[in-house]
């Protein structure tokens, strides 16, 4: 039966994963490979590595900091900054971007840079935390022993450096494979154009002339896009299984540090970080909902709120249900090969195989999914829900199922060898012994795929059943400048996003956990 | 003839590729010149019914290994086993399932699931072995006053002192009324009168369920009253009395 469920849950990666990887990679035209290399796009490229680079850059310092802060030592109110500090990843991009540029009149790379650290810095903060958080006492007293606080310091930071490069990394990817910042932030003023323009440029410029010419002219263009994801999340991931560290197989928590004078200051830079990232987006989408210059009022807040539910109503609802759906099947995929991997000698080359969506830019995924499923006989699927939900998977799985592998690691085997012992079966197992004990990671991997499919705006702006979802109708609404509405839905997106969450936090007293 | 082993090896390979480490995170996978080394044996074993065995090695002597070589979580590279005269495995291949061989497993450290309370965790045991479901609540009871933790029934392992946290790892390796015990370890948290107490309950046990155990210790005095024979085991092969 469990071997059964694996392969089938692995049947369901590689066609809602791999196949619209292959349907790209058979595509690719061998010759249109090298001469992607032209003056212009080795401008664009450069570019684009400086973005991603300054992004990654700027997330690690304020991640890193912000991490210790919350993690280790006694900085007011850590336990709620650091949840707070994760609205910014969930929410999507783009509305930061509403915000921020309005706020600071601000266009083009400067305003893709800050809108982008905002929002992904928070990956290098929970990688960080939880690194700080694995270092035994006995080390950093060994430590403090030899040469005081700088030892400790020293000794820290070289543990936790591998954890938050590896958040670095997954920052890098997640900008140069970005569309939909620089594509905002360019709309008025000079044009920030990306990598990731130039492969959806290159699909539409030659779309007319067949879908598979586009689809190999695509592909061939975003080489040197996944070959940069790979290089930076290869290392990145590989870096993260040094950090940590316990001595003897035992375990001892480290001790909060006291902040003493730099209280107030850490305070201040971890708040206002918090403040900038989540608080004044969402207060600024409540003030322009409820009428912005033009005069405050409850009324048009009401109407506001009013008039997006009655013309969104439908796209919101659409957004949930993938979005549901998409998290509840990578949930259960997780649960199968993330224990299958956790369990087995090849891990390390089927989670590479896992790492490959990530590697593609998310415009050129949606390309591939179109090469895959657009085609006779699969009329009903492409054309409905159906796929959506297998471009959801397919992207975003990997976070479920990596999630899982990392809590299925850390439970001792023989929790599983005594039920096996006792006559449980391989599925009473997983059901009953390590279900139970993985939950927060299984609800965690749930939580992001949730919020990843919530956000999901770039491959999904390809496929036709996927328009019918909130991001686009913002994505769409923008244009019109129909700012009330606009930030009304926003803000209803934002707490769809965040229910989950909190519910978690109200019910549970289990931290989610929320680092592969 | 309780338990026989006949030509035992296994390789590091072995151990990677099917058991995980004592820390809980998988082992690295052991290739190459590396993981065809020796872990255990080559070696032979025979105990008779009934009989008490103690185990003894150095950490990393492959006492572990063995006994779950015999439980049949860990496949050997080659030789026979046999329980109770049954062929149980035969090189890495498995003639009889570890649920199918009758054994309780007292595991190093416990090895208790944290999410179930004492009775929970024996009632599992209890379903898993097929026990009708209106005898499960008289025997989890039964094996609660065996271990005296009767007034414990709804606590967690975490809930529970050392003594009792091992006292309730015994009555799920015997609930299920195995015919053989392996014991890994099972006094090395507790202190000295918890030992002899646990001992205690542990030779009334075998008494009560005409138990064969085979004990695993670093330590040769740890049950020496209790134990028929003392085996000595070094670098995965006996030894001679030292």
């Amino acid at each position: 039966m469990i071997r059964a469920l694996t392969i089938l849950c692995w049947a369901l990666f590689a066609a809602v994963a791999l196949v619209p990887l292959l349907s790209l990679a058979v595509q690719v035209d061998p010759g249109e490979l090298a001469s992607v290399l032209q003056a212009r796009t080795w401008m664009l490229l450069g570019r684009t590595v400086l973005y991603g680079a300054s992004v990654a850059g700027s997330s690690l310092v304020l991640g890193l900091v912000f991490g210790f802060l919350v993690a280790r030592t006694d900085l007011p109110l850590a336990r709620y900054l650091r949840p707070l500090s994760l609205v910014s990843l969930l929410v999507p991009p783009m509305l930061l971007a509403m915000v921020w540029t309005a706020l600071l009149d601000m266009r083009g790379g400067p305003a893709a840079i800050l809108v982008s650290t905002l929002s992904l810095f928070p990956l290098v903060a929970i990688f960080s935390a939880r690194a700080f958080e694995r270092i035994d006492r006995r080390i950093e007293d060994a430590a403090h022993t030899a040469g005081g606080t700088w030892a400790v310091l020293r000794v820290d930071l070289a543990l936790v450096m591998p954890a938050a490069l590896a958040g670095a990394g997954l920052v890098f990817v997640f900008t140069i494979h970005d569309f939909s910042v620089p594509d905002y932030v360019s709309w008025v003023g000079p044009k920030f154009s990306v990598f990731a323009d130039q492969v959806f440029a290159s699909w539409r410029a030659h779309s007319e002339q067949g879908s598979s010419l586009a689809t190999g002219k695509a592909a061939a263009t975003a080489w040197p896009l996944i070959v940069l994801g790979l290089l930076a999340l290869g290392p990145a991931l590989f870096a993260r299984r040094f950090s940590g560290a316990s001595v003897g197989g035992t375990f001892r928590q480290a001790r909060t540090i006291a902040l003493g004078r730099w209280r107030v200051p850490a305070f201040v830079f971890a708040a206002g970080l918090v403040a900038c990232s989540a608080l004044i987006p969402i207060l600024r989408l409540g003030y322009e909902a409820a009428g912005g210059a033009r005069g405050l009022s409850t009324d048009t807040l009401r109407r506001s709120f009013a008039q997006a539910l009655e013309l969104a109503r439908g796209d919101l609802a659409g957004s949930l249900m993938y979005a549901f759906l998409a998290a509840s099947l990578a949930s259960v995929m997780a649960l199968v090969l993330g224990h299958s991997l956790a369990r087995s000698r090849r891990s390390a080359w089927l989670a590479l195989l896992l790492l490959l969506p990530l590697c593609v830019p998310a415009i050129l995924f949606g390309i591939g999914a179109i090469a895959s499923f657009n085609r006779p006989g699969l009329e009903g699927f492409y054309d409905g829900g159906a796929v959506v939900v297998a471009l959801y998977l397919g992207r975003f799985a990997v976070f479920a199922i990596l999630i899982e592998r990392a809590a299925v690691a850390q439970i001792d085997a023989r929790l599983e060898r005594a039920a096996e012992l006792a006559g449980a079966s391989a599925t009473t197992r997983l059901a009953r012994i390590v279900l139970p004990l993985s939950l927060p990671a299984l609800a965690g991997g749930w939580m992001l795929v949730f919020c990843f499919c919530m956000r999901e705006l770039d491959a999904a702006i390809l496929l036709p059943a996927a328009n019918h979802t909130a991001v686009f109708r913002i994505f769409n609404a923008v244009h019109f400048g129909r700012d009330a509405f606009v930030s009304a839905l926003a803000l209803m997106v934002v707490f769809s996003i965040l229910v989950p969450g909190m519910l978690w936090s109200l019910l549970v007293r289990r931290r989610l956990e929320l680092v592969p | 003839m309780a338990v026989r082993l006949t030509g035992i090896e296994v390789r590091a390979a072995d151990l990677a590729s099917q058991e995980l480490s004592r820390a809980g995170s998988p082992a690295n996978s052991a290739s190459g010149a590396k993981g065809q080394a020796l872990v255990l044996g080559p070696l032979d074993l025979a105990v008779e019914t009934g009989e008490h065995v103690l185990l003894v090695g150095p950490s990393g002597s492959g006492k572990s290994t063995l006994l779950d070589t015999i439980a049949g979580l860990v496949r050997p590279a080659r030789g026979r086993v046999e329980i109770f005269g049954q062929l149980a495995s035969e090189g890495p291949r498995l003639h009889l399932l570890p649920k199918a061989r009758g054994i309780g497993y007292l595991f190093q450290g416990g090895a208790l699931w944290p999410q179930w309370t004492a009775q929970q965790t024996l009632a599992f045991v209890l379903k898993c072995a097929g026990t009708p479901r209106g005898e499960i609540e008289e025997r989890v009871r039964l094996a609660l006053r065996w271990v005296d933790l009767e007034d414990k029934a709804g606590s967690r392992p975490g809930e529970l002192s050392g003594g009792q946290a091992q006292r309730l790892a015994l009555a799920r390796a015997v609930v299920a009324r195995p015919k053989l015990l392996l014991l890994d370890e099972p006094l090395g948290p507790l202190d000295k009168p918890l030992r002899r107490e646990l001992l205690a309950r542990l030779a009334q046990l075998q008494k009560e369920l005409l138990l064969t155990v085979l004990h695993v210790t670093h330590d040769p005095e740890e049950a020496r009253e209790l134990a028929g024979r003392c085996l000595f085991l070094q670098d995965g092969r006996w030894r001679a009395n030292p």
